[in-house]
Parts: structure tokens; sequence; C-alpha cells
């Protein structure tokens, strides 16, 4: 077998351009999409308008607390773009905070301090509205607290209002306001994890697809050496031709882990900001990768003809592809679906 | 030494060789003619083992060769008709692949003898892909028969060649006869056939039409019914300088 790798790798450094070609391409066209991809991964934080017409200390101090949470894309304009925006659907929700909302809150007045636009079809604005009413109850307490002291001690300094408002404040952060003592357990089912992005598992299914068909083009020169004899010379000079097979399918082997690994850390690299484990679920994912791969290498011994093992491995891809993607969607079971490469991949991804 | 009994083979429906019997001795060199489609490579493959017979046949010193087709190949050099090279690799490069390949150890002195015979020096560094069709039809004999085989199969290996090429091909096949290799030669260049072959096996439709010398065959041609044969006399004459 040795004679077969070393003419194997020779042959891999004569046309290592091409094949630097055909790992690096795929690379560089990730990496010109990635802007785009990312660019989608932050749409997927909720849009809330914020119209400000106090511009008070108070109103600034809640904007920023909201724009600190996780999730939300907190977007500054006027009461008239907010109205369009929800309209249009750009907006899930937008927050007026009214004239005076500083001084009502001083007051203790909670009510028409701020106003609440939404859409009827809104689904996520409500989490915000809980956030906000919680600030905003903090400020009004906090106030309340300071208002409620300088009266009991018949004081009118402004200064020592501040000074008890902080001091009020001060029970809200850095230690929680309600405090107890608590204990974890094991949760015995599964626990939830967060979901990787459909846009990521969908590069992740390219990357197996494009690391299957190279294996596969991998194996077409086979083809040309059986119509030029080349095969039967083998066979004729080295007794058998078993050592040379052999060695064929340990070079894809290699060739579709190292192509999938590459892929992997392609995508660990360009996504290793979102809270997803692509590289141990992909590394599982070689399992059913070299199944593929194995099976395509079936194929060059059902198939005596050329196109007929292109139209085998297409085949078998778009079938697996569209017969996993149903299943997906679906939440189907069954056991014909194990059998589709695909349908391990998208397990693998979402479990 | 090999030795065909009753063989027929079909192509799908085709039946591309019809009942043929024929022995071929050790040390003999056979020229086989005839025209295209008449079984000639069908018959040279069989005979390498490449094709197995449907019915019939094939003896390989006095046994069936399926049984003994590890020996038999091991002694066997086969030129196919197409070149089988890598094309992307030096044609010293391929010279060691097929040397590490063959399971037949092969001799550095016959080595040596063939390329300095056929001058591959002179393109040892250089690119199939970059020779002339001459030079890789050189190159595909000489990595067919770098383990030094007793039994030479070559199928039109002289397709292509210009005449200095060929001269220095024939010369070499020449040495090995004499050196008492078996050569069984499928050629439509008449030269070759006269220059290298004592013995002539005509293939025409897939039957065996003669099998002897060169003066028989003189003979032959001239028995041959015209109306019958006419297209093979043809051949002959033009072939015939």
């Amino acid at each position: 077998m040795v004679p077969y790798f070393s003419l194997l790798v020779k042959l891999a450094i004569v046309n290592r351009w091409k094949i630097l070609f055909s790992a690096g391409g795929p690379i560089l066209a990730l990496f010109l999409i990635s802007p785009m991809i990312l660019n989608g991964l932050n749409k997927s934080e909720i849009p809330i308008g914020w119209v400000d017409e106090d511009h008070s200390r108070y109103s600034n101090q809640v904007r920023e607390r909201i724009a600190g949470q996780e999730r939300l894309k907190i977007q500054d304009m006027t009461r008239t773009e907010a109205i369009i925006a929800i309209q249009k659907g750009d907006l899930e929700g937008a927050f007026v905070i009214n004239r005076n909302f500083q001084e009502h809150i001083q007051q203790g007045n909670l009510t028409e301090t701020i106003e609440w636009i939404r859409s009827e079809k809104s689904v996520f604005d409500t989490f915000i509205k809980e956030q906000l009413a919680s600030e905003v109850m903090r400020l009004a307490v906090n106030s309340k607290a300071a208002t409620t002291i300088q009266l009991m001690k018949q004081e009118n300094d402004s200064s020592r209002w501040q000074t008890y408002y902080e001091h009020a404040d001060s029970y809200w952060e850095p230690e929680p306001l309600f405090q107890m003592e608590f204990q974890t357990y094991q949760v015995q089912n599964k626990q939830p994890e967060k979901a990787t992005p459909l846009s990521i598992i969908g590069l992740a299914g390219i990357g197996f697809t494009y690391v299957w068909m190279m294996a596969a083009l991998t194996l077409l020169p086979v083809y040309p050496m059986r119509k030029n004899q080349m095969i039967s010379r083998l066979e004729m000079m080295s007794g058998n031709i078993f050592n040379f097979y052999g060695a064929l399918l340990i070079c894809v082997t290699l060739l579709a882990v190292l192509f999938w690994g590459i892929w992997l850390l392609v995508l660990d690299f360009f996504f290793d900001h979102i809270d997803m484990n692509v590289l141990q679920q992909g590394l599982a994912a070689i399992i059913p990768l070299l199944t593929a791969v194995y099976v395509t290498f079936a194929g060059l011994f059902m198939f005596q003809k050329r196109n007929g093992f292109v139209l085998f491995v297409l085949t078998i891809s778009l079938v697996s592809f569209s017969l996993s993607s149903l299943y997906l969607v679906s939440g189907g079971e069954g056991f014909w679906y194990r059998l589709l490469p695909h349908t391990w991949l998208y397990e693998m991804m979402f479990q | 030494m090999i030795y065909f009994e009753q063989v027929n083979h079909y192509y799908k429906h085709l039946h591309t060789l019809k009942d043929i019997s024929v022995e071929i001795g050790a040390g003999e060199s056979i020229g086989i003619i005839g025209p295209n489609g008449a079984g000639k490579s069908t018959f040279l493959k069989i005979m390498a083992s490449v094709l197995q017979p449907r019915e019939g046949q094939v003896y390989y010193e006095g046994e069936p060769y399926t049984a003994c087709i590890k020996r038999l190949r091991k002694n066997l050099g086969y030129i196919p008709q197409q070149i089988a090279l890598f094309e992307e690799l030096s044609v010293q490069d391929q010279l060691k692949f097929w040397e590490k390949a063959a399971k037949r150890r092969p001799c550095k002195t016959f080595m040596q003898e063939m390329k300095d015979v056929l001058g591959l020096e002179q393109v040892m560094n250089q690119k199939v892909r970059e020779l002339s069709g001459g030079w890789k039809r050189k190159v595909n004999v000489a990595s067919g028969l770098l383990h030094d085989p007793d039994i030479i199969l070559l199928d039109e290996p002289t397709a292509g060649m210009d005449l200095a090429a060929k001269h220095d091909l024939l010369l070499w096949l020449k040495h090995l006869h004499d050196k008492g290799k078996t050569i069984t030669i499928i050629s439509h260049d008449w030269s070759v056939i006269s220059r290298l072959c004592s013995r002539v096996l005509i293939f025409q439709d897939g039957q065996l039409r003669f099998d002897g010398g060169m003066d028989e065959l003189r003979s032959f041609q001239t028995t041959l019914s015209e109306e019958r044969d006419q297209e093979l006399k043809k051949i002959l004459d033009e072939r015939t300088v």
C-alpha cells in the first residue's frame, strides 16, 4: 500500500494549488458572507423605540439601564418616527417618556409619565415593559423615600434631598433588594440549551455537503483510470487492486476529516462570540460524514460509468437533503430518516 | 505455455471472439493483425487476464489460468492501446512508482538498459503531459515492462511514433526476444510485424482466420477467396511494403 500512498501524496503535491483553492475558496466565501450572517444574528435582538420628551437626568438613567439589557436594541427617535416604524413592522414597540417625567417621579406621581406604543402583533415588548416599570418604580420609591425623610425632618435643602435619594438607591445596588438563601438542585431532565442560530447550522450543513462533494470529486479520476486501463495495469503489476483502493479510501478519509476540521475551525473563529458549541457538535458529525463518504466510495463499484456515479452522488445528496429538511420541519420519526446523512447532522446540531 | 481452448467472448450482444483455440509457445514472437473490431484487443486482454472469457478455457503452463493468475501476472507485461500514465508526474517519478508497485522486483541493470535503449534519460525530469505522443508511448511501454516480464503483450505500441522512436522500440523488443522473452504484439504497421515476428495470427469478425509463419502467410494470401476476403486482402496489400 505504501507505493500508492506515496503516489497519492505526490499527486496531491503536484495539484497543491487546486487543493488549496478548493479548500480556500469556500473559506474565502465564508469570510465574505460572515458580516451579513453576523448582521442577521444581530437582527435577532428585539428592536424598541425610545422617545425622550423630557431629556432629564432620570429619563437618561432609565434609558441607560434598559439599553444595558441583553437582546435589546434601543433606537432613539421622535414620537412620529416611532409610530411609522411600528406601523411598518420595524419595531416591536416604543416607549415615550413624557415631558416633566422627572418632576412627576420626584413628586411620587407615577401616572401619565410614560406612554407605551405597540403594534397589535407585538410579542416581545411586554418584557421591556416589565423592565421599564421596575426602573421607574426604583426611581419613584427612591424619590418618595427622600421626600418622606425631608418632610419628617422638616428640611427644604435640595442637596440633602439628593443625599437621601442616593442612600435609598444604594439598597438597589450592588446587593439585591430582596435577599434570601437559595439552594440549587440538578434538573433531572435535559438542560435547556441556547439554540444555535439557524444561519450557523446552515453554514455547517453547507460545509458538510461541500466536504462530501470534495470526497466524491476526489474519487472521480478513477473512471478515466479505468478507461485508459491504468487500473488493469495496476492490478497486473502489483498482483491485486485492493491495495490501490485501500490507499485511496484512507486518503479520501483523511482529506474529508481535514477539510471538515478546517471548516469547523473557521466557523468557530468567525462566530466565536456567539454562545454555541459548533466545534464539539461538528466533531461528532464526523461519523455521518464518513458514512456518507464511504457510501459514495461504494458507488465506484456499483457504477461502471462516470455519469452513473455522478448521478448516484447527486441523487443521494439531494434526497438526503430534502428528506432530512422535511424531517426537521415536521419533527417526524422513523428508521429511514436515520439512513440519511443530513438527518444525523441536523440531530447532532440540535441535540 | 498459454493455450486458448474454444474461447468465446461477447461484448454486450456482440460476439467478439468465436471459438478461438490457439497455443502460444515460450520464446515465440507473434504478430496479430486484422481489421478494426476483429477481436484482436479482446484476445490480448484475455491473454493478459484483464478480461475473463465468457466461454472456453485458457491454460497457463497446463493449469487453468484463473487458478494461477498471480503467477501469470507476475511473469506478464501488458501494454494497453491507451496511454496509461499519470500525466502530472515526471517520467522519473512515474518509473519509480511502477518500480515500487510491481510485485516482481525489477533488476537495476535491466532498467538501465531499457532507459538507455529507449533514450529516456533525456526526458527523465519532464512531466508526462509535456511530452510528445511518441515519447509518451515509449514511457508507457517502459512503465509496463520495467519488471522484466517473461511474457510481453503489446497492443499497438508504435501508434503515433516517429520513425526514430519506432526504431528504438523495435530494437529493444528484438533484444528482449533474443533473450528468450515471449512477445505478442498487435499492430497495423506491417514493418513492425515483419521485423519482429516469426508467427502471425489474423483475426476477422472474431474468428482466427490464419495462424502460421511468414511464408505460409504469403500462400494463404493467394488462396483466399477474393470474394470472401477482399477486405482482408486489401489490408494486407496495403501493409506489404
